[in-house]
């Protein structure tokens, strides 16, 4: 595995839902242990461009591989998408847990019935997992009883339990509140620290968590990436003037 | 008491036969409900799959503007040697029948716009990790439209055990039907109709009470 060969390339991809073009000739390389923040207004693209790499969304033209491995040839699945959503791992903004089952049943589901894992063997590996997530006290009980920050953590936990090799967080932070947001960085930040080689896409609307959490930041309009920088540099590189107001308008939020 | 003449007397002779038309009424509800339950589900989940199922939804209209007194009347009188070649079915299997015809039908609906209703979200989620669509099926779909229709499903319990009266039209030897036949033969008819409705009172009292516990539960919240 060499490290500039890219884990995930998007190329060329296009969208349209209903009548509206959503994803506009997008193109995006992410490293193996990179993680991007992708930042832009509301109604750019970006949770679009996530749902489609997860194949949520079918691109009418484009081509999207992990790994070297192309999945969407010119717009046309290579494989079904479940075989490539166990290996590109998406998590929501609102969590989206599945509500008549506990925590614990959440995480294990995908582990039985995609990786086709024992009960027990499904268990000891959700229990780990959770254990990286201070989540180990909630895996009884069920989503209903949950605050926004362990709802969002079980969440990670459900995606993370599978081994993705991509990471794509959509807003994981925008439900919660600041204290809550930050310990859920944290989680992630843990998880990143022992799963070195995960490459992950966050979209994000909070600045300071795209500087500190990622290592490039990507700005998207109109559905496409217009430009991207390293993460600590982003501010003062940015050209286009639309990022350049996106960027003051995050900092005086922040 | 005001000048009536109470006698319950004479219904002791119907004691059994009331005891007997009990079970009826319990068979023909309980028969027919499953029957029509099972079926519904079966072709509702076929129906919410299909595009273009409008007519599908127009016949199902169709059947359940139909009163069971009229389906009942419509299966028992049906000419099956004529048309299917087969024996006519008893006075007890027609009215289950019939109220099958109705309990399914109005099941197809309800379990219909309960699949559309299924939170898409959580679908997505479910897709997003991996799962095929059988498995979302059983897993996240399902459990949710039996939470979304069950209480309906009880109410219809419930109106089917007192719609099985209807029955006795055609002579299957329900409560209704022991009741009628102890009133030609004594000429009294108050007392009788005191007693089924009491035995009414009897089968559905509990059942509205476990409706009641089912639809405050924890466990039918358990959804988006």
């Amino acid at each position: 595995m060499t490290r500039n060969r890219n884990i995930l390339e998007v190329e060329d991809l296009s969208l349209d839902l209903g009548k509206k073009r959503v994803l506009n000739g997008t193109n995006l390389r992410l490293s193996y242990g990179e993680v991007k923040a992708l930042i832009g207004a509301s109604g750019c693209g970006k949770t679009s461009l996530l749902k489609t790499i997860n194949l949520l969304n079918r691109p009418h033209k484009g081509s999207i591989s992990l790994n070297g491995q192309v999945y969407l040839m010119d717009g046309r699945l290579v494989y079904m998408p479940y075989q490539v959503r166990r290996e590109v791992g998406l998590v929501f903004q609102d969590f989206n847990l599945f509500p008549n089952m506990t925590c614990l049943q959440n995480i294990v589901l995908s582990l039985i019935k995609v990786k086709g894992l024992t009960k027990n063997e499904a268990i000891k590996t959700a229990e780990k997992i959770a254990d990286d997530l201070s989540i180990v006290d909630v895996l009884k009980k069920y989503p209903e009883m949950l605050s926004g920050g362990q709802a969002q953590r079980v969440s990670l936990a459900r995606a993370l339990v599978l081994k993705p090799k991509v990471l794509l967080l959509d807003e994981i932070t925008s439900a919660l509140d600041v204290v809550t947001a930050m310990s859920v960085v944290d989680s992630i930040r843990k998880i990143k620290e022992i799963h070195q080689e995960l490459s992950i896409i966050v979209v994000t609307h909070q600045l300071h968590f795209a500087q500190e959490f990622s290592d490039n930041i990507a700005f998207m309009a109109d559905g496409k990436i217009i430009e991207e920088y390293p993460s600590d540099k982003f501010v003062e590189s940015c050209q286009d003037r639309r990022s350049k107001v996106l960027v003051d308008m995050m900092r005086a939020s922040y | 008491m005001l000048g009536y003449n109470w006698d319950f007397s004479f219904l002791l002779a119907y004691k059994d036969a009331f005891v007997s038309g009990l079970f009826v009424t319990l068979y023909i509800s309980f028969f027919s409900f499953i029957a029509g339950t099972l079926t519904g589900s079966l072709v509702g989940m076929v129906v919410s799959s299909v595009r273009f199922n409008g007519v599908f939804l127009l016949i199902n209209d169709a059947l359940r503007a139909i009163p069971v007194l009229v389906m009942i009347f419509f299966v028992y009188y049906f000419p099956y040697q004529q048309i299917l070649g087969v024996p006519p079915p008893n006075a007890l299997y027609s009215s289950i029948i019939a109220m099958s015809i109705t309990q399914s039908a109005y099941t197809v609906d309800l379990v219909n716009s309960a699949i559309l209703n299924v939170s898409k979200k959580t679908i997505s989620a479910a897709q997003a990790i991996g799962l095929r669509d059988l498995t979302i099926y059983r897993y996240i779909v399902l459990p949710d439209v039996v939470r979304q229709t069950l209480p309906a499903q009880m109410a219809f319990f419930i109106g089917i055990v007192r719609l099985s009266s209807m029955a006795s039209v055609i002579g299957a030897d329900e409560i209704v039907f022991v009741a009628r036949t102890a009133i030609s033969q004594n000429f009294r008819s108050l007392e009788a109709w005191i007693v089924v409705a009491v035995l009414y009172i009897i089968i559905v009292l509990p059942l509205t009470y476990l409706a009641r516990a089912v639809e405050r539960s924890e466990w039918l919240r358990r959804r988006w």
